[in-house]
Order: structure tokens, then C-alpha cells, then sequence
């Protein structure tokens, strides 16, 4: 009994001045280390959203905002009309000024976890792009993977959103309010009330979960 | 039984020439030797190599004035603009941003080690990440990376704004190690 007691005694003091030693080897380290970081206006960042192609969009305070209602001054409208599908093209313009390929995704601000990849489904906003500006009918334009389309628009292909170091597209809103024809089908909604209040720009590695601009 | 009575009394007797010795000596000082080397970031127990990953010039080491060399980050890089069609200024407003395999930190002690880092400045949030795992910012130990002597992981970079003046900032990370 008695030489048990000692054995256990000895051990954990072994063991307890052994940790010791390691902790005292390199115990913590806290290096400060500078980063120089610019800040850029969106049309001139990485991830560039250009609001020069349109009176639709404009970089105010250095962050783009898209505008339907009347509120540029180079547009002679007030906002959409009721009851009608209002389209406009070359809205935007969105450049990779990154050094890697990037696969842009739409993103809900609102939703948790970041949204990506989700803007509301069921209607009234259709956000769709071409690799180059555009003029023709709307449905020659490919709807975003996250976005709702017509049935006769080309379907959705998530690896097109992929741009290139210093390549671009372009970006083209339709707004379908006209419950007449309800070219989104019976069951999406034309309320402008359902248009979201922000949209995210998501641009990620195509072959990774992990980075934007390595 | 005797004898052992004796013995106590020696054992006494030391006893009482300690504390004699013990005020007598009132303080010594004796010199040691004492080695300690500063070296660059990228030879230190928390070896943080800035040299040998990254791109565009986002990465590098500068000399300090009393010697040692220590990892800086720049966003953009001076070769940010070297693929065609691209010069990026900056990073945008109400962003975040990650950037991949800025430095190796590599754990070069002889304890497992956690390392997470620490900010306080103009930006949201700058945090390190390990860019070969996932994404999260390591913003606090609970969330940092444990490495074994000898581990590393490839360091990026995330930046996160909101309402900042677009311009240049010169901002410290603090990057940790710790058992």
C-alpha cells in the first residue's frame, strides 16, 4: 500500500516538472507585423462592379448602387410601370482585376450564412449576364445560376459565371411585374415589394471553397 | 537509541549554521552567460515565411533598422497589375475579402502551439486564416489553428470593410502563438 502511494507520488511529479520544462522551452509568441491594405472605390477593386456603362448604376461613397426609381439624374423616368415586365441591359459591368480565375455568384445579404448563391426564387427580379455588352432580346441573355428565368430563356450553366483575369461581363435586370402574362410562371410573385433591398457579389475560386483573389 | 539522539543534534547544529549563513549573505550577483538570438521571421520558434508563397508582391520581408528580418503584407501588391487587364487599387467598400498563401507559419518550438491572431484598427476585421483548410478568420484562440512541433499551415489573409475612406491604411496585425 505504502509503496503504491510512492510510485503514484513520484509519477506525477515526473510528469508535472517534465511539462514544465516543454512550457518553458516556447510558451507564446505575439509578433506584430504591418499590412498596407488600399482601399478602392468598386469600380477600380478587385472584384470591380463598374456603374459607367449605365444611368441605371451609380458609385456613390465609393460603393455602387443600383437605381430603378428615378433617382439618377441621367435618367428621365421615375420608376417601373405597373403591371409590366420592364427589362434593362447593360446595367453593369463586372471585372476580375484578381490574378486567378473567380466564379461569380449572386448572394443574398439578407440570408443566413451569407446567402450565397440565393436571390429570391420565386420572382419578380431576373438578373442575368453576357461576357460582353449587349443589344438584342432578353432571353439571349443567360439568367445567373441563383436567379429565376423564363421558361424560354437558355437554362442557367454555373461554370459560365467564371471570368478570367481582366475579362468582365455584363449585367442585365428584368423586372416582371406583369401578373397578366406571368412570364415567370403562375406560382412567382410580380409584387415590386419582393424585390430585394441588396444584392451580394459573390466571387470565389472555381476549383476551391477557400479563396477570392489568390 | 542513543546515538541516533546525537545525530539530532548535529543535524542541529546545521541547522543553525544556515541561518547564520543566511544573514550574512545578504545578495550576490553572479554574471551568466545568457544566449539569445534575434533572427528574421522566417528562422524564429514562430516561424512566420513570408519569402517563399505568394504572389503579385503581396508578400515580402523588410529590414528593420537593428537588423532581423520581419514579413509585411501589402493589398494590392506592386505586381498586382502584371496580368493583362488587371489593376486593382484596392480592396472595395462593404467587402470581404481573402487572400490565399500570403506566408508559411510553421510551429519551430518544442510544444504544440495554437496560433491565432489579433486586430484592432480601422478595418471591420483582419484576421489570418489557413488557406489550405477553410476559410474562417482565426480571431481568437478558441478558433486558432493548433500546430505540433514541427507543423505549419500555408496563411492567408481576411479583410473584411465597411464605411472606409477609399485610400491607402497602414494597419499592424498581431499574430500569436501559444501553448
Amino acid at each position: 500500500m505504502n509503496r503504491r502511494k510512492f510510485l503514484i507520488g513520484a509519477g506525477s511529479l515526473a510528469a508535472g516538472s517534465a511539462a514544465a520544462m516543454g512550457t518553458g522551452a516556447f510558451s507564446s509568441v505575439r509578433a506584430e507585423r504591418d499590412i498596407n491594405v488600399a482601399v478602392a472605390g468598386d469600380s477600380k477593386a478587385y472584384l470591380a462592379l463598374d456603374a459607367s456603362v449605365s444611368d441605371y448604376a451609380e458609385q456613390t461613397g465609393g460603393t455602387l448602387e443600383l437605381q430603378f426609381d428615378g433617382s439618377n439624374s441621367g435618367q428621365n423616368g421615375e420608376g417601373l410601370n405597373a403591371n409590366a415586365d420592364t427589362a434593362f441591359q447593360n446595367v453593369m459591368r463586372i471585372k476580375n482585376q484578381g490574378t486567378e480565375t473567380i466564379r461569380l455568384q449572386l448572394a443574398n445579404d439578407e440570408a443566413a450564412a451569407g446567402g450565397i448563391g440565393t436571390i429570391p426564387s420565386d420572382g419578380p427580379m431576373v438578373v442575368s449576364y453576357t461576357d460582353s455588352e449587349y443589344s438584342g432580346g432578353n432571353s439571349g441573355t443567360t439568367p445567373f445560376a441563383a436567379s429565376p428565368a423564363p421558361g424560354y430563356w437558355p437554362s442557367s450553366d454555373i461554370n459560365s459565371q467564371d471570368i478570367g483575369p481582366g475579362d468582365d461581363l455584363y449585367v442585365h435586370f428584368v423586372f416582371f411585374l406583369n401578373s397578366d402574362v406571368q412570364s415567370l410562371g403562375s406560382g412567382a410573385s410580380t409584387d415590386i415589394a419582393d424585390v430585394p433591398d441588396d444584392i451580394g457579389f459573390y466571387a470565389d475560386d472555381t476549383t476551391s471553397n477557400t479563396s477570392d483573389f489568390s | 537509541m542513543k546515538r541516533r539522539t546525537v545525530l539530532g543534534t548535529i543535524s542541529g547544529g546545521i541547522a543553525s549554521s544556515l541561518l547564520v549563513g543566511s544573514g550574512a549573505f545578504s545578495s550576490t550577483r553572479a554574471e551568466r552567460e545568457l544566449n539569445v538570438e534575434v533572427v528574421d521571421d522566417s528562422q524564429a520558434y514562430l516561424r512566420i515565411d513570408a519569402r517563399s508563397t505568394g504572389i503579385a508582391g503581396r508578400s515580402s520581408e523588410v529590414n528593420l533598422r537593428d537588423g532581423g528580418r520581419v514579413a509585411t503584407f501589402r493589398i494590392p501588391g506592386p505586381e498586382d497589375d502584371l496580368v493583362a487587364g488587371t489593376d486593382p487599387s484596392g480592396v472595395g467598400l462593404h467587402s470581404e475579402y481573402w487572400f490565399d498563401d500570403l506566408a508559411i507559419i510553421q510551429n519551430q518550438g518544442t510544444d504544440s502551439i495554437t496560433v491565432y491572431s489579433q486586430y484592432n484598427g480601422d478595418f471591420s476585421q483582419i484576421a489570418i486564416y489557413d488557406s489550405t483548410v477553410n476559410n474562417t478568420p482565426l480571431t481568437s484562440k478558441s478558433v486558432g489553428v493548433e500546430l505540433s512541433p514541427g507543423d505549419s499551415f500555408n496563411m492567408g489573409l481576411y479583410i473584411e470593410t465597411a464605411d472606409e475612406t477609399p485610400k491607402q491604411y497602414r494597419e499592424s496585425l498581431a499574430i500569436i502563438g501559444e501553448v
